[in-house]
């Protein structure tokens, strides 16, 4: 019994000094300053958060600012991309040109949907 | 066998040694006042001017707005013809949405040669305006385009009704200084049904700042 006890006083988790995404955004109400220094502020309603500029640059270079978005952008606003008509990512005209190659040897799919720039 | 208080402060010590944060903690994501989504527009004579605009995007963290912005183009190597719009979560970049249609926008048009110099700076620090909530009155600011266009790119900063007047004034106002616009050059709020109804070189300045 009180071994038992004893074992699961030792693997009861503890907290972990770190704020995840999801509950950051419920707990934020009353946070004006973080452990390295001022985050944000609040107005005097204490119900607005506020960021100036020098700290949101801060954060650009950061690794979760610095990874790609996961999600479809189309490929006319893709840093780098040149601009094709219709914007279709790399991994749609890969398929489509799959496809086209059955019956064309052109291995630069990239030039078939680009518009004259 | 070990009582609960040592056990206790076993576990007290041992939290104490993880407690000890790093100045600053990347990995946490920053949580926005409001959710943004970036539009886009892009000139398809094919279709029709709404089925043009699209949705490329939303964020409510500091962290997620980079990730996005990071990656896309600036507004200087878009096409011409192209816009960007970053508005509000649920309002749609057009004069016609319910938090649009009483309302107007201050309108910085720019010069040929600012798209090398200042186009870029312009956008970046007036999404930094809207995201980081830099204005008083940031409930009445719906948000923002940028227009690029061979004539002149102009920027736009959109709000929810032109008859409030303290609040037109001070957004107005800090876009000046945030952009560091001289004193001596004027910008203006052109109310959209103004806009809807005459060519937009023509429409008039309901304030100027």
């Amino acid at each position: 019994m009180s071994g038992s006890a004893f074992m699961r006083q030792l693997s009861e988790s503890k907290p972990i000094p770190n704020r995840r995404d999801s509950e950051s955004l419920d707990s934020t109400g009353s946070y004006s300053t973080t452990p390295g220094g001022s985050l944000y502020s609040t107005t005097p309603g204490g119900s607005k958060i506020v960021y100036d500029k020098s700290f949101l640059l801060t954060l650009r270079n950061s690794p979760l600012a610095r990874t790609p978005p996961q999600y479809y952008l189309p490929d006319n606003v893709i840093k780098g991309s040149p601009h094709t008509k219709n914007g279709y990512n790399k991994a749609q005209k890969r398929t489509m040109f799959r496809r086209y190659s059955n019956q064309n040897s052109c291995e630069d799919h990239s030039e078939q949907f680009q518009l004259e720039i | 066998m070990a009582t609960e208080v040592e056990i206790n402060e076993k576990q007290q010590s041992e939290s104490n040694q993880v407690v000890d944060i790093p100045a600053t903690d990347y990995s946490i994501k920053h949580p926005l006042q409001n959710s943004w989504t970036l539009w886009y527009y892009e000139n398809d004579r094919s279709n029709t001017w709404e089925k043009n605009q699209k949705e490329i995007a939303s964020f409510d963290t500091v962290e997620d707005f980079w990730s996005l912005y990071n990656h896309i183009k600036l507004a200087s190597d878009l096409k011409q013809g192209c816009d960007y719009s970053l508005f509000k979560k649920g309002i749609r970049p057009m004069w016609e949405d319910d938090a649009n249609k009483h309302g107007g926008r201050w309108l910085i048009s720019l010069e040929k040669k600012q798209r090398g110099n200042d186009l870029d700076r312009f956008w970046l620090d007036i999404i930094l305006c809207l995201i980081g909530e830099a204005f008083d009155n940031s409930d009445e600011v719906c948000g923002a385009v940028v227009n690029i266009r061979g004539k002149g790119d102009k920027i736009g900063v959109w709000t929810s009704d032109y008859s409030n007047k303290n609040a037109v004034l001070e957004i107005g106002q800090k876009l000046k200084e945030r952009l560091r616009i001289p004193p001596k050059m004027t910008i203006g709020y052109q109310i959209h049904k103004d806009t809807m109804d005459k060519a937009s070189s023509l429409t008039k300045n309901t304030y100027t700042i």
